[in-house]
């Protein structure tokens, strides 16, 4: 084996013992001579003697014949090849099977002088394959490597070319270098049929980025794992999300797993560079388009941050930023960003209407210009409808249960100005009665807070359970008036189908207010609700505040205990639990002064009930912003019509599919718009009839804009599968010359069918020789 | 093999009743038989004129001629004598062979029967023996109806057994043949053609006229055998595995070249060579020969 050579099917070498199988006929045959009583014997014992030796050679050339045919089949099957040093070189049919693994990711859209990079590749691609030879048997496979690496073509040269000529722009979407090396692995496999051998010739035509080729790769690129849209925003922090494996194994990154199944099965990938000619080429890209802060609404300021990379190896001063919001451009900004740096450009906007907004960002071109623009579909949510239902009025603003709540919610106006603030919150504040009535049905509140209401009425609980599950938030908070045992009982079931997360249990209180008091003793900090109370600053602001009473809960086991007290028990503070589309947060003390001093915090109740608000009033919508390849998908309030798909270029067509009744007969979700559709960064919407359009931004992964590249020196030293061209070329190693390793099972086949027709000619020949002429 | 196989089909006995064995050669004596003796004596049919020479019985001149010519010539007179028919049936073990339903043995005896049937028939006199490598069995010259019993019964109890010696057979015979006459050999001449010759060379020196009855089976002249076979040889002359298609070219030139010398030696001593293939009928065999055979004697004394 090796340079001599070796069978790709050794195991069917056994059949090999079936050239026996002619000989046993022949033995068997010599037993099967039927006895005859013959007189004329003189005559027949002189013909023989004449013709034995005649007779026994044809005999014995039929036998061979048979034998050999058979042997030859047996070795064609088992399909021998040769290395270059075998003496049997020469008669090998010295068919090529190349894979070609083109980069197809967005860094090569980076054109210096005339051609992208991708066209360069493209052209050596063409080269190559015009090199092979269809009428040998030669095999191309054409593998452009993207996000996931498709197989264009696998067969004729000719059949490559065609498809070559269909490809005239790289993907929008990072090289996923151990995905399109599982494939050449499954090839390898395929060819080698675990004989430990391989014809293949494997080039990779590539830019050699550096962050494609990095063995360290960021976690969960898996090779051919869809990646979630929380996997790539972590994995565009540069942080892991929680649960995702380094590689396929947990241990050894993904792509070097790959070479070395690839160089365990002697397969070595040449890889052609057609990168920039400078180590980092400078180039800008935006990184990151968003809004800072986590407030908005119609009317609001809000800050909208451009985030600027400069992937170079020299600042840019004065880097113009433009912003347009729906279509409007904003004032330029301009920005200077240090070397492998970042900076960041602001906008203060004010929307004035609620609903979707498309934030475009772009830079002045430059060479790599997929990177220079950006954007982002920001849904502006009108103001939060809260209905505050005061189960304990006051006559005070701070007697009163929700006078303080609703301050927070409702900042008072100044009559005299000439309009009101702009605010996140439309409050209406109610008595409980309100519930049981039919005009709470129609009211179509956000969020209802049901603060130290002694009971629900009956006729409540139904439209309000109804209220929640169509997406309505629930927060309860506790008090002195509240009767533990009606919300049990009305709003309270063991098997989960009530409103209230956790069962009310007794009241709890300390003996002196003077002596002791309960506090917040633990908290999920990355909970929305309390996650601005995680910061060192700000955390007393929740565990300090005096709690004097509050109600013993007993969750259920799928509820959320967001906060605990610090009493013995651990009694819970804040318990969540979604039902159905909405979610219930119960505060288990008074959200007044009347049980803890919370209310007397201003900076501890302004963020705590602006986030409980905007938590309960959260709904998980499909996402806007996805990374190339990822499906699009909406609901709407309205039945849609005639859907429509309009892409980033213009083009439209009709979406295929119906959409799906949510069952509520006021929502539908959309047919999908799949995944293969969106390779494409840019502004996607979906036109329905009579609606407003949905817009989706499809966003580059930033990171495809640093186009630092690795020195052949290092591809080398990455692992031994991966060879430079200039480095093989060079005679460094034997991957640049064409394998001399061939197959003979053709030649064998040829002489088998050969064999077989001599034998069949010559018994003919011998028979009609042989047969009786009447 | 059946009695009844054994015996001659008389309606095989009536086709051939209109023919004769007709003697060609010299025989001797003088019978009122139906045959024609050539000594020319006083017999009452003419023969031939001749010139006369002195010494002729002038009662024998022929004086019409000589009114005529004025030529002196004597007539001759044909004389009857008797024909001996001598039947030599070979019954060894090759003679047991036979793909049809009857052997080479049964075929002999059949046309032996005919023969001693026709020659008795006319009050000639017929004989038999019956032989292998030796003389097994023999019912000496006679004639008349019991004469042919005897002859059927000799035929009838012949076994095929022991090797062939036809030749040594012939040559031992020959001297104690007192009676010239027609000898009938019934064999498949498996024999040595050298040996075979010469013991017809001594009938043939001893006045008698041999006829050559070589007896096949039609599977012994095509040699049409399918299939691989292991021949056992008759007379225990071995056995051999052999692909018949093989050598069939090889066995029939062997075969042939065999009956072309023996055909060519009984044309040497002006014998007849009679091939008996036994898928013909034995009548239609013995017609064919028969009849040739008169229409030659006949043309011959004309």
């Amino acid at each position: 084996m090796g340079a001599l050579g070796g069978f790709v099917n050794a195991g069917l070498l056994a059949g090999l013992a079936l050239v026996s199988i002619p000989l046993i006929i022949h033995l068997l045959n010599r037993q099967r001579h039927k006895p005859l009583r013959w007189a004329a014997m003189r005559f027949v014992q002189a013909a023989w003697r004449k013709t034995r030796r005649r007779v026994q050679l044809e005999n014995l050339l039929l036998l061979f014949l048979r034998m050999a045919a058979v042997a030859l089949l047996a070795l064609a099957v088992a399909r021998p090849f040769t290395g270059a040093a075998s003496p049997l070189a020469g008669l090998v049919e010295s068919r090529r099977d190349l894979v070609l693994l083109v980069d197809g990711s967005a860094s090569m859209g980076w054109r210096e002088g005339v051609e992208t990079s991708f066209e360069k590749a493209l052209h050596r691609a063409r080269a190559l394959i015009r090199e092979l030879d269809a009428g040998r048997g030669d095999r191309v496979r054409l593998v452009l490597c993207t996000g996931t690496p498709k197989l264009l073509s696998w067969t004729t040269p000719d059949q490559a070319l065609s498809v070559l000529d269909t490809l005239s722009a790289p993907a929008d979407e990072p090289l996923e270098l151990a995905s399109a090396l599982g494939e050449v692995l499954q090839y390898a496999r395929e060819d080698a049929g675990g004989a430990g051998s391989s014809t293949l010739e494997v080039r990779l035509l590539t830019d050699l980025q550096r962050r494609a080729f990095r063995a360290e790769e960021e976690l969960g690129q898996a090779a051919s794992a869809p990646r979630s849209g929380a996997e790539r925003l972590a994995a565009r922090d540069e942080t892991p999300p929680a649960g995702a494996p380094a590689s396929a194994s947990g241990g050894r990154p993904a792509l070097l797993e790959a070479l070395d199944a690839l160089a365990a099965l002697s397969v070595r990938v040449l890889v052609e560079d057609f990168g920039a000619s400078q180590a980092q080429p400078a180039n800008l890209g935006i990184g990151a388009l968003e809004p800072l802060g986590t407030l908005l609404g119609a009317g609001l300021p809000c800050d909208i941050a451009v985030e600027v990379l400069n992937h170079g190896a020299s600042t840019k001063h004065g880097v113009r930023v433009i912003l347009e919001i729906d279509g409007e451009r904003r004032p330029v900004e301009l920005v200077d960003v240090p070397a492998r740096g970042r900076a960041q450009a602001t906008f203060q906007v004010v929307f004035e209407r609620p609903g979707e907004h498309v934030l475009g960002a772009r830079l002045e071109g430059d060479r790599l210009p997929v990177d220079d623009q950006r954007q982002h579909v920001l849904p502006v949510p009108p103001p939060i409808a809260v209905l505050l239902v005061n189960g304990s009025p006051g006559a005070t603003l701070e007697e009163d249960e929700i006078g303080l709540a609703r301050a927070v919610l409702e900042p008072l106006a100044d009559d005299a100005a000439p309009g009101r603030e702009p605010t996140a919150f439309e409050v209406r504040d109610a008595s409980p009665d309100l519930l049981a009535t039919p005009e709470f049905k129609n009211l179509g509140y956000d969020v209802i807070w049901l603060a130290d209401v002694e009971s629900l009425p009956a006729a409540a609980v139904e439209p309000l359970e109804r209220a929640v599950a169509q997406g309505a938030g629930l927060i309860v908070s506790l008090g002195p008036t509240v009767n533990p045992a009606a919300w049990n009982t009305r709003l309270f079931a063991r098997d989960g189908s009530g409103l209230m997360p956790a069962e009310l249990g007794e009241h709890t209180a300390v003996r002196s207010r003077r002596e002791e008091y309960y506090r917040v003793g633990s908290f999920q900090a990355e909970h929305p609700v309390l996650s601005f109370f995680a910061d060192e600053r700000w955390k007393a602001l929740l565990t300090e505040v005096p709690v004097y009473e509050f109600i013993a809960t007993r969750p259920l086991p799928d509820a959320q205990v967001l906060a605990s007290f610090d009493d013995l028990a651990h009694a819970p503070a804040l318990v969540e639990r979604s039902y159905d589309r909405g979610r219930v947060l119960l505060w288990t003390t008074t959200i007044s002064p009347r049980w803890s001093r919370l209310a007397e915090s201003p900076r501890t109740l302004v963020p705590l009930v602006h986030e409980l608000v905007r938590h309960a009033a959260r709904r998980e919508f499909a996402p806007r912003n996805v990374a190339p390849g990822e499906p699009l998908t909406a609901e709407v309030t309205q039945f849609p019509r005639s859907l429509e798909l309009a892409r980033p270029d213009g083009t439209r067509r009709p979406l295929d599919g119906a959409a799906q009744d949510l069952g509520e007969g006021r929502r539908w979700r959309l047919p999908a718009v799949p995944g293969k559709e969106t390779e494409r960064a840019g502004l996607y919407r979906i036109l329905a009839e009579g609606a407003a359009p949905l817009s989706f931004a499809v966003q580059l992964d930033a990171r495809e804009g640093d186009l630092d590249r690795l020195d052949p020196r290092e591809l080398s030293a990455l692992h031994r599968a991966l060879v430079p061209l200039e480095q093989a070329q060079a005679g460094g190693s034997a991957a640049e010359q064409r394998p001399e390793r061939g197959e003979l099972w053709r030649g064998l086949a040829w002489a088998a069918l050969a064999l077989l027709m001599f034998e069949t000619l010559w018994a003919a020949f011998l028979g009609r020789r042989r047969e009786v002429r009447r | 093999m059946a009695a009844a196989a054994r015996a001659l089909d008389p309606a095989v006995l009536d086709r051939l009743s209109d023919l004769a064995l007709v003697a060609r050669t010299v025989v001797e004596g003088f019978m009122a038989g139906h045959h024609r003796s050539p000594h020319l004596g006083s017999s009452v049919e003419f023969a031939q004129h001749r010139e006369y020479v002195p010494g002729d019985e002038l009662r024998r001149v022929d004086w019409r001629v000589f009114g005529r010519n004025d030529r002196l010539v004597v007539k001759q007179y044909v004389e009857e004598t008797n024909l001996v028919c001598h039947l030599l049936v070979d019954a060894s073990e090759s003679m047991g062979y036979g793909s049809l339903d009857w052997t080479k043995l049964d075929y002999a005896r059949w046309c032996a029967a005919a023969i001693a049937h026709l020659v008795l028939q006319v009050r000639d006199t017929a004989g038999l023996v019956v032989f292998d490598q030796a003389m097994r069995a023999k019912v000496p010259p006679g004639n008349g109806a019991q004469q042919l019993r005897n002859i059927l019964t000799t035929l009838e109890a012949a076994e095929p057994s022991g090797p062939t010696g036809v030749g040594n057979v012939i040559e031992w015979i020959s001297p104690k043949i007192k009676q010239r006459g027609i000898v009938c050999l019934f064999s498949d001449f498996f024999d040595e053609p050298e040996r075979i010759v010469s013991g017809l060379r001594r009938l043939r020196h001893a006045g008698h006229e041999p006829v050559l009855f070589q007896v096949l089976d039609p599977q012994e002249t095509s040699f049409d055998l399918q299939g691989l076979l292991k021949l056992d040889g008759l007379e225990a002359t071995g056995s051999l595995k052999i692909d018949p298609r093989a050598i069939r070219e090889a066995y029939l030139e062997e075969l042939g070249r065999h009956n072309k010398e023996l055909a060519r030696a009984a044309a040497s001593l002006s014998l007849d060579w009679v091939p008996l293939p036994t898928d013909q009928g034995v009548d239609a065999a013995l017609s064919t020969y028969l009849a040739r055979r008169m229409a030659r004697a006949r043309g011959g004394r004309r």
